[in-house]
């Protein structure tokens, strides 16, 4: 028995030796202590990884970190073209979980608290308390305003988002104007909404197009913040079509029934009277304006992704005649600043989130394989790639080769999807400026400088997060308001309904309940700036 | 003793199986079909009176009675919707209706058999181009780029933006329906017309009936009896108005004219996936189409003394 017991302690202290000496070994061998040898992984595939043959086998990077942890994934994608969501649920309902599913979890219908209460996902909290996930430990110690947007407003930790270390990278859509023909008609960059509109009329008055559907602005449909919306003229007169909060964000507020939107509403509408927007707004959709702006049908617009008009020029041989200007302010202004309220601007997480599902075979390691990818390899790896092959160290910094920055066969994006996946947020990790600037066209690079310049997000609604009753409450109310509004504010813009009529609409509104909404958004505000 | 009286009755329906099973056996795969496909699905129907969660299922989540049907009554989309929805259908019933018969009778009265045939073809053909695509060309066409106020600026008009204004969407509509289906429709009724006897023609000329009189007197009684089955058919489907072509050409500037029971089923169910609340709506719908199936067909039968059962 005695000797038994020093036998057992030996070999005890044998093992934790080498469990000592693990890391470095395995790491040579391919492969980190104590995470899984296996993982099945759901994950939409962005539509860069698509154009590169429909796998994300393709990524190189992920076959990397597959050689470093020693984890082979297989991956799960729902079919390209059909809907993510749709297959999302399919998954969900049919109750065949994989290990880990890497969906936009901030935005899932019904709010995250559902899949946790029924048994869906693992709350990972106990685990971070338990020490289980040292770097995301320390990515939350050096920012924590990152840990306050993870976590629930009862401290827990359900996922793993993408995350943007750096602002630069919350800012991606913004004005673009064609500067040729600010020369012609030898007017400066537009500053404030009023300088926009004698641009726009000395567009037009001076037929500076020779296209015959020339159109000095050209928009997409009002309320949306990624193609080409119209109403994003709002935003210089410190209001939006959605939910902003006061300046100091203590204060939420829903902005189509607040005074400064019939101001905006006003100006939108003298536009599109004067005929300086594209009246086809309600119906154009990203291809239509493209294709517009390639015709010189256009000399304005909000764009998103400027890189993809990038291309398009590049592909039509024409030197991109769209350069970005900084954030229009309001009339008389009183600040430097301008506002802007696009919702992924608001935060430094977004996208594809990580979460460990209840049917994966071991909780423990892929909560912690979860964890590697935030690391300081798994970093490198997302934003990098492989070394030697998709970037070399230059005085101690990593610069990406050309076959990122100009890859034979593919386009710039499809190439970072492939060899630096964290510039694509449907995949979870972190995400750093000084990778995403070096693969990403010139174009897009002088956009955030631009709008960096001079913008304020601090009316912008946080992601806040409610309850499932009332996640129900607020969705079956917003969805409602949110259709009267799109319906309504088209109307007025276009002029068959008339200015006045957007009083008429607020209190439409709150007889349908927004001020109900407003309560409910207020209260989740309020406990997001307790985290 | 014990044995009831239907016994033997039974016994010979058993028998008369057994004598013709290989007809019962040809029947069964269609059987199948529509117990799988459409009875089966109809237990779905279920959660519209569930509060129903994708990760609890049909047979774990609550239930909170007609609840669902309550929120869409006091819903203010409710009156409209239902509006749209009836009116379209009636635009369909009054002009969408009749094309057909017309085409059918004009193409009757033809002589040329080159011409008719000729006719007969360009009329099927947008009949079997895609939904989606017939969109795409509406949405090119009536915009205010497009080709037919292209033809209105020619003529000194302005143009007018046709899918952005409420007031024009039924007519819009009603119209890319029936230049879509007429061609299509007339078939049904050209085969009932090649089999109105002849001689009833010729007896008709010999009375003196002009060609118009034998057109009210021959041709139309005639056909009067697919006339009323191609009716209470189309009545039947009042409310079912397909989603499709008006979710691809619709805007939200159009919704108070545009938006319809199926393409609200289609955001509240698909896009904002509220499935119990767009199950409700559809189970609504067609309750309604029942009672109006069921009632086409007692005026039918009253109407002709003849209807669909």
């Amino acid at each position: 028995m005695k000797l038994s017991r020093r036998l057992l302690s030996a070999a005890l202290s044998i093992v934790m030796a080498a469990c000592l000496f693990a890391p470095a070994f395995a790491e040579s061998e391919g492969g980190v202590e104590g995470l899984p040898s296996e993982l099945t992984i759901w994950s939409e595939l962005g539509s860069w990884l698509v154009k590169a043959g429909n796998d994300i086998h393709a990524s190189v990077a992920y076959e990397e970190l597959e050689r470093v942890t020693g984890t082979k994934i297989n991956w799960i994608h729902p079919p390209a073209g059909t809907g993510v969501a749709e297959q999302f649920n399919l998954m969900i309902v049919s109750g065949d979980l994989p290990d880990i599913i890497n969906y936009s979890w901030m935005t899932v219908t019904g709010g995250i608290q559902k899949y946790i209460d029924d048994g869906v996902i693992v709350d990972m909290t106990p685990y971070y308390d338990n020490g289980d996930m040292p770097y995301v430990e320390r990515l939350f110690a050096d920012l924590p305003k990152i840990e306050k947007q993870v976590r629930q407003d009862n401290g827990a930790i359900y996922y793993m988002p993408s995350v943007r270390k750096d602002d630069e990278l919350r800012i991606w859509n913004g004005p673009q104007i064609r500067v040729d023909w600010l020369e012609k008609v030898g007017m400066p960059i537009p500053d404030t909404v009023d300088d926009l509109y004698e641009t726009l009329k000395a567009f037009k008055e001076q037929n500076v197009s020779d296209a015959d559907n020339f159109v000095p602005m050209m928009a997409g449909k009002f309320r949306t913040d990624t193609s080409q919306g119209l109403g994003q003229l709002l935003f210089s007169f410190n209001t939006t079509y959605d939910f902003l909060t006061d300046p100091t964000g203590t204060t939420a507020k829903y902005g189509p029934i607040e005074p400064e939107f019939k101001e905006g509403a006003a100006y939108i509408r003298k536009l599109v009277e004067e005929g300086l927007v594209d009246p086809n707004y309600v119906t154009n959709d990203r291809d239509i304006i493209d294709a517009a702006m390639i015709a010189d049908e256009a000399g304005f617009m909000f764009n998103t992704q400027v890189t993809k008009l990038a291309l398009l020029f590049e592909e039509h041989g024409i030197e991109n005649p769209l350069k970005p200007i900084p954030y229009l302010r309001g009339p008389n202004p009183t600040s430097e600043l301008a506002p802007v309220f696009y919702s992924e601007a608001g935060a430094n997480i977004m996208g594809g989130c990580l979460a460990v599902t209840t049917k994966a075979k071991d909780i423990l390691s892929t909560v912690k394989w979860v964890d590697f990818n935030y690391s300081p390899t798994g970093e490198l790896i997302r934003n990098y790639g492989v070394e030697g092959v998709s970037y070399n160290l230059v005085d101690g910094e990593p610069i990406l080769t050309e076959i990122v920055t100009n890859n034979p066969q593919y386009d710039i994006n499809t190439a970072s999807a492939i060899y630096t996946p964290a510039k694509v947020s449907v995949f979870a990790g972190i995400q750093r400026y000084a990778s995403w600037k070096q693969s990403t066209h010139p174009d897009g690079v002088d956009c955030v400088v631009q709008y960096m310049s001079r913008v304020d997000q601090s009316m912008i609604m946080p992601p806040t997060s409610m309850t499932g009753d009332e996640q129900a409450e607020y969705a079956s109310l917003m969805t409602d308001i949110t259709t009267y509004f799109d319906e309504t504010i088209d109307r007025i813009i276009l002029g068959q309904l008339p200015l006045e009529h957007l009083d008429a609409m607020a209190d439409q509104m709150k007889a349908m309940g927004v001020e109900r909404a407003i309560e409910l958004k207020q209260a989740a505000l309020d406990r997001y700036n307790a985290r | 003793m014990t044995q009831p009286a239907v016994a033997p009755r039974r016994r010979s329906i058993l028998r008369q199986m057994a004598k013709h099973r290989q007809v019962y056996v040809i029947l069964l795969p269609v059987l199948l079909f529509y117990l799988i496909f459409n009875y089966g699905p109809m237990f779905g129907n279920v959660i519209a009176f569930q509060r129903y969660s994708i990760t609890r299922g049909i047979l774990k989540s609550p239930f909170v009675g007609l609840a669902h049907f309550r929120s869409f009554l006091k819903n203010y989309t409710f009156w409209r919707l239902l509006r749209n929805t009836v009116m379209i259908n009636l635009y369909g019933l009054i002009f969408g209706f009749p094309a057909p018969i017309i085409l059918a009778l004009l193409l009757n009265e033809l002589r040329g058999a080159r011409f008719k045939r000729t006719v007969q073809t360009l009329t099927y053909m947008p009949y079997f181009i895609s939904t989606v695509v017939v969109s795409g060309l509406m949405v090119d066409f009536l915009s205010t780029r497009g080709m037919i106020n292209e033809i209105v600026k020619i003529f000194g008009g302005q143009p007018v933006q046709f899918l952005v204004r409420p007031e024009l969407f039924w007519g819009v509509y009603t119209a890319s329906e029936v230049w879509q289906g007429v061609g299509w429709g007339s078939i049904i009724y050209l085969s009932a017309l090649s089999g109105i006897d002849q001689e009833l023609y010729e007896a008709s000329a010999i009375d003196g009936a002009n060609r118009a009189g034998r057109l009210w007197h021959v041709t139309l009684p005639g056909i009067l009896g697919t006339i009323m089955i191609m009716l209470i058919l189309r009545i039947g489907q009042m409310l079912s108005l397909g989603y499709e072509k008006i979710l691809l050409i619709y805007s939200t500037t159009v919704y108070s004219t545009a938006d319809v029971i199926s393409t609200y089923v289609y955001r509240k169910g698909l896009l904002d996936q509220d499935f119990s609340y767009s199950t409700a709506v559809g189970l609504f719908n067609s309750v309604v189409n029942f009672v109006l199936l069921l009632s086409a067909n007692k005026l039918s039968r009253s109407a002709t003394g003849g209807g669909l059962w």
